[in-house]
């Protein structure tokens, strides 16, 4: 509904939407530091009733409709906004609970903004009553396939006739014991991205393993086995870290499995309870 | 502050340190969604974000190894869960079925797991 004929002047027509906080919330620091996803503009917010939406007043011409579905397609652009909407959440993240929207949610004027916290009041009040006091941390494991299979056929080895064997035996006996390090390997990476999430789960509020989709992204010879997101507590992240820490050394002693930890993330993976996958 | 080579077992990368998928990941495809007045709607992101992890990732190579535990498993997965009740509610389905045919096949030789009507 942007029926409204407003002044069509091109600036401050439009507000990005970066997320939801209380209206009563320290906001001050959030305007001196965050550039935003437009520099010129600043961010500043828009209250209704207990909410309050962190915005940034963005022109027609760069975030209207359909130049938006063309320079969504310029990732260097797509960088730098998806990059300033993020950090504008960390940064209000530091002062205060907040619920953040996902990227390109945009209005036509204040009204609009006021119109939605209205509505959605009671969504958004639920969410940050839960989000209250919490941070989001993301952990990947990755696999070093040929590191994991060494270990495991030292392993096999060891214990072998194999060393003795000869010819068509030796040959049998090998296969043997390849079949097996394949069948060990796939084991490893099943129950260790497992007793991972599930140790790490048992620090946190809430928890959630996403499909692995960045798999070479941190390092080409790596597969990424776990992919997870955990909702905890501003006062159990220290706790939450040396735990992790605890399972590196455990699982990593040889270099097969590394870990990463990224975090204090705004809680994008917790907002919506009602998500099918 | 932090480079994206991972050495040793566990790195750590805060606020601003993240890689760009990660971020991408995040804020493209998670974070609550309201009805805005310039829907870039859901669709659009999405058909972006295919083409980011085309881009990006060497996408479904994780399934490819096997590496899906996560679908499979009723407590990380909702749709697994309900995979697991309709199998359960089909099993019952068919004992039900059995059951109501084992009269007619009274005398018949036992059955492979021993005969139920307690004849010694």
């Amino acid at each position: 509904m942007a029926g409204q004929t407003a002044a069509a002047s091109d600036r401050a027509t439009l507000l990005w939407v970066y997320g939801v906080v209380a209206a009563s919330a320290d906001t001050t620091a959030l305007a001196a530091g965050s550039t935003g996803v437009d520099p010129d503009a600043g961010v500043e917010t828009v209250a209704e009733g207990g909410l309050a939406a962190v915005v940034t007043r963005v022109s027609r011409g760069e975030f209207g409709e359909e130049r938006l579905r063309a320079t969504l397609e310029d990732l260097p652009w797509l960088e730098q906004k998806a990059r300033a909407h993020n950090e504008v959440l960390e940064r209000a993240l530091e002062a205060t609970a907040l619920v953040p929207f996902r990227f390109c949610t945009i209005f036509d004027g204040d009204e609009d903004v006021r119109a939605m916290l209205r509505h959605e009041a009671p969504r958004l009040e639920h969410a940050l009553e839960r989000l209250a006091g919490r941070v989001e941390l993301g952990v990947k494991a990755f696999v070093s396939d040929d590191l994991l299979v060494a270990r495991l056929r030292d392993r096999e080895e060891g214990s072998d006739e194999l060393a003795s064997a000869t010819g068509g035996r030796r040959y049998l006996l090998e296969k043997r014991r390849d079949q097996a390090v394949a069948r060990a390997a796939t084991d490893f990476r099943t129950s260790c991205a497992r007793e991972t999430h599930s140790v790490l789960a048992g620090l946190a509020e809430a928890a959630r393993v996403n499909p692995p989709r960045h798999a070479a992204v941190a390092d080409g010879e790596r597969d990424l086995i776990l992919n997870g997101a955990y909702l905890v507590g501003r006062d159990r992240q220290n706790a939450f870290r040396s735990e992790l820490r605890a399972l590196a050394e455990r699982y990593g002693g040889d270099d097969a499995v590394r870990f990463e930890l990224t975090g204090p993330w705004p809680a994008f993976n917790f907002v919506e309870d009602d998500r099918g996958r | 502050v932090s480079s994206r080579d991972l050495r040793g077992p566990l790195t750590e990368y805060r606020g601003g340190g993240a890689a760009l998928p990660d971020v991408l990941e995040r804020v493209l495809d998670k974070g609550i969604v309201v009805a805005g007045d310039i829907q870039i709607n859901l669709l659009d992101i999405e058909l972006l974000t295919v083409k980011l992890r085309i881009l990006i990732a060497s996408a479904d190579k994780a399934r490819e190894m096997g590496i899906d535990w996560w679908e499979g498993d009723p407590f990380l997965s909702r749709s697994a869960r309900r995979e697991e009740l309709e199998e359960r509610v089909e099993r019952l389905e068919e004992e039900l079925r059995e059951a109501r045919s084992r009269p007619l096949e009274e005398g018949a030789p036992a059955d492979d797991d021993g005969g139920a009507d307690g004849s010694s």
